[in-house]
């Protein structure tokens, strides 16, 4: 974890650690420094803003929800006056929705049923703040991935509550708590907020596996060891739950690849593989026929979109139409007699391999979903060509299906 | 208790490993997400309802099949929890703040009633997610709802289990929640088809249980199964799909046997299973592809013989054919492979071009009549000496009996294999040293009788003779 702008540190002394929470050094050391700055916040008075980033789950919201368990237990009477409000911007970056969202939690908190009718988020943190009467108010709030909040222009939320930093508010005081997974969101706010922002950042890493692995173990009360292979996407959620599937299920394999490739096993009728098959091999010359026309051995094409690859030459995600394979399938059937169907069986065939996602549809922007499928509608293939040819030569399947994919080496 | 009926035998593995995922544990917890996928009709749903009813589980169960907007979908969810007039929920914010509300009221219930001091768990079953997941326009939904928990700060304490058919990472939008939001890794658990077997074994419990069937005729049952999945398997693997269209065909098959009595006397029984292969083509092109209904086809389809007075008399002649009963296109193809037979090669252009038949198919004739008169040497070889045609030869003969405005389709080949299996024509060819046929250069031989050919083209009047040169 990397620490920029240290905040002064205060003379408190660190509380027990709650057993709840998997601390090691590192953490304990934001723990330490980001809940003095919680303190100071409450006893200087004074409103800030700070964010905290990192990896998606590496627990951001946990530490922060304990810091905020600690201070309401160090001092009881803050219970009345510090009001801690919970906001995601996937959900109330819109200001009329975070007004509702503030009020059912303020609700919550002070288990009240007070419905203040206000337009305006400055407004409403006025008119909470004036309940206290003489006593100030504290404001925290967490903009849970901060970034959507900057998305919108003249976003009122943020004005209201960076302002606030400003603005010599003698009945509260807010502390801003931006929560992100990017570390360069700072530089997504427009000037004005970017130059009311404080520049005080914590960005967190995730703990090692093994030490994570121990801490559940631990929790649990569970004596044995278990080894959680190191992947590309695990999260601190992530290896908690192959922990629990594992305590429950012991026969389950813990290398298991958490992204496997289309299940090809168990799921794919002879003529659906066939028409796998064949879809490999029109987009195999598709290709052939486009780096040929990039290589300049076909006379040119006056299509533009050719051009604009031979320019770039970068070669696209292939695109067939359904009439392309159809077209390969009669060839097919013609040739070996094997295999035909009426083009109305193929079609649904083809549409169950679309439903399963071994190929998918290029849906226009304003075209529905359930439009049925239609001889110009484009797919592209989704499908791991090593893996087909893997099943192909390994599983027991008719031998024309091993003739055609032999034939056609294109996989 | 209720039990999973005998059709799930072949599930008992995915059975216990989630069994174990969602049997109680006073130490460890639930998973949170659970994903499990697969085709179509392969016992997901009944398997995972099964489980969570033997447990005594509160399941808030969503078929999304039946839910057509997002709205919907809220009003659904907060309806299963509360019996009170349920207010407006525009959007997210407001189904999560209605969530919370609820979950805080329930456990301040529980708190109140001494009894009940454990807190509500619930859990939440989407099925078929991909049908939820379209109406989703801001592509967050999955995310949010897998942290259902942390928005409604606590309080409404789940397990999110998901039903789709395709792999967890190619869901709708999941590209996008992975680029902005981070990855998401539920225990996901692929339950595979069922293979032919466990097909045959589950069809033959359900059709036994469900049609009234006397025990001689099961064997038959059983025979048409299989025969039935040699047609059908090949295309789905969907039970379904497959247990419809075959309850179908064994109505057939009954309906058949209570109106004629048939005494199974081994010819016929041979003749009806290989013709009922071409029912089962009908069956697929027609009820499987939707374009028509059950009832339908079996007013307008039989795999059985139309019996007349006329049919039973030829069938005295030929038993094992039945002239009425082939289609259009397989008695053409019976003339055309006839006719290349009778006449040679050299004739096929003069006798088939469709521009000049008129005048060249009698300049044929009367040039023939002329040599035969100038030599008594035959050029062609007769019918008795099993002369093979090659495929293409007979395809374009085939064209030019049919004309321009019936097109040459795939079909054919379903007709060709129809006359291969009754034993009307035979699929030769040169094979190799290891004896292997080429499949690359298929020939057919005609085996059918002179008359039988000639009572073909009557039926369907086609003057045969004006095509013969001898």
């Amino acid at each position: 974890m990397s620490l920029r702008r240290q905040p002064s540190r205060a003379t408190a002394k660190p509380s027990p650690v709650s057993s709840s929470l998997f601390i090691n050094s590192t953490i304990d050391l934001f723990l330490e420094q980001f809940s003095q700055f919680v303190r100071r916040h409450i006893t200087e008075n004074k409103s800030e803003t700070v964010l905290v980033a990192g990896p998606p789950c590496c627990g951001k919201t946990k530490l922060l929800e304990y810091i905020f368990n600690k201070v309401y237990n160090e001092d009881i009477s803050l219970n009345e006056r510090l009001f801690i409000f919970r906001l995601n911007g996937l959900i109330h970056s819109i200001e009329s929705l975070a007004i509702q969202e503030i009020l059912s939690q303020y609700n919550i908190q002070q288990k009240t049923t007070n419905d203040y009718q206000c337009d305006n988020l400055q407004i409403l943190l006025e008119t909470i703040s004036n309940e206290k009467k003489d006593k100030k108010a504290f404001f925290i709030f967490t903009l849970d991935h901060f970034e959507q909040f900057t998305y919108q222009k003249l976003n009122s939320i943020l004005y209201t509550l960076f302002d606030a930093v400003y603005l010599n508010q003698k009945s509260y005081s807010i502390l801003t708590i931006a929560i992100s997974n990017r570390s360069d969101c700072l530089e997504l706010p427009e000037k004005r907020l970017k130059s009311r922002f404080s520049q005080i950042y914590y960005i967190l890493s995730s703990p090692s596996i093994d030490e994570y692995t121990k801490y559940i173990l631990q929790l649990y009360k569970i004596k044995k060891d278990i080894q959680i292979p190191n992947d590309l996407f695990n999260s601190l959620t992530n290896i908690e739950q192959k922990i629990i599937h594992y305590l429950r299920d012991s026969n389950i394999n813990m290398n298991e690849n958490t992204r496997p490739d289309q299940q090809l096993d168990g799921c794919l009728t002879h003529l659906e593989l066939l028409l796998l098959l064949m879809t490999n091999n029109v987009i195999k010359r598709i290709d052939e026929k486009l780096q040929n026309k990039i290589n300049g051995t076909n006379e040119s094409d006056d299509d533009d979109n050719d051009d604009e690859e031979n320019k770039s030459g970068i070669m696209t995600d292939t695109k067939f139409t359904f009439d392309q394979i159809y077209h390969e399938y009669s060839k097919y059937v013609l040739k070996n007699q094997k295999y035909f169907y009426d083009k109305a069986v193929v079609r649904k065939t083809f549409l169950h391999l679309i439903e399963r996602g071994f190929i998918r549809r290029y849906v226009g922007r304003y075209a529905s979903v359930d439009e049925p499928l239609s001889s110009e509608h484009t797919m592209i293939m989704v499908i791991n060509s090593d893996e087909l040819k893997q099943y192909v030569e390994s599983k027991p399947l008719p031998a024309e299906i091993k003739r055609y994919a032999k034939l056609n080496t294109i996989i | 208790m209720l039990s999973l009926s005998d059709s799930y035998s072949c599930r008992l593995s995915i059975c216990s490993s989630l069994e174990k995922l969602f049997s109680s544990n006073p130490t460890i917890p639930y998973p949170s997400h659970v994903y499990i996928y697969g085709n179509n009709n392969t016992g997901k749903s009944t398997i995972i309802k099964y489980i969570l009813n033997k447990y005594n589980h509160t399941i808030l169960w969503f078929d999304c099949r039946e839910i057509y907007s997002l709205n919907m979908f809220y009003h659904t969810f907060i309806s299963l929890l509360s019996n009170n007039i349920i207010p407006v929920m525009k959007n997210f914010n407001d189904f999560i703040r209605i969530l919370r509300d609820l979950s805080i009221q329930d456990m301040n219930n529980n708190n109140n009633n001494k009894k009940k001091k454990t807190k509500q768990y619930y859990f939440v079953v989407l099925h078929h997610i991909e049908l939820l997941l379209n109406y989703d326009t801001t592509g967050h939904l999955l995310y949010l709802l897998f942290k259902l928990n942390e928005l409604t700060l606590g309080y409404f304490h789940h397990t999110l289990i998901l039903i789709g058919h395709q792999p967890f990472y190619q869901l709708p939008q999941m590209n996008q929640i992975e680029a902005e939001l981070g990855v998401l890794t539920p225990i996901t658990i692929f339950v595979p088809a069922y293979t032919r077997t466990e097909i045959v074994t589950i069809l033959q419990n359900i059709l036994t249980q469900q049609q009234d069937i006397l025990p001689s005729s099961i064997s038959q049952l059983q025979i048409i199964i299989e025969l039935a999945l040699q047609s059908f398997y090949i295309v789905t693997n969907d039970l379904i799909e497959l247990k419809d269209m075959i309850t179908m065909c064994i109505k057939d098959f009954l309906r058949s046997n209570t109106k004629k009595q048939i005494n199974d006397d081994g010819t016929n029984h041979d003749y009806r299973i290989l013709y009922q292969k071409e029912f089962f083509m009908q069956v697929l092109n027609s009820v499987y592809t939707r374009s028509m209904s059950i009832p339908k086809f079996l007013d307008t389809h039989t795999a059985d013989e139309e019996t007349t007075d006329k049919s039973s008399h030829i069938s005295t002649i030929n038993n094992k054919n039945n002239t009425r009963d082939l289609p259009l296109s397989a008695k053409f193809l019976l003339i055309a492979i006839y006719l290349a037979t009778q006449n040679p090669i050299k004739y096929d252009r003069m006798l088939y071009d469709k521009q000049n038949q008129g005048k060249k198919s009698r300049r044929a004739k009367i040039m023939h009549k002329r040599t035969q008169l100038e030599s008594s040497k035959i050029e062609y070889l007769p019918l008795s000496s099993n002369k093979s045609i090659s495929l293409n030869r007979l395809l374009a003969i085939y064209c030019s009996l049919q004309g321009d405005t019936i097109p040459l389709t795939t079909q054919i080949y379903t007709q060709l294999s129809l006359l291969t299996a009754m034993r009307l024509i035979e699929l030769v060819g040169s094979s190799n040293e290891t004896g292997i046929i080429n499949l690359n250069e298929p020939k057919y031989r005609c085996t059918s009788s002179n008359d039988y050919v000639r009572r073909v083209a009557a039926s369907i009047d086609f003057k045969i003779d004006n095509l013969i040169l001898v």
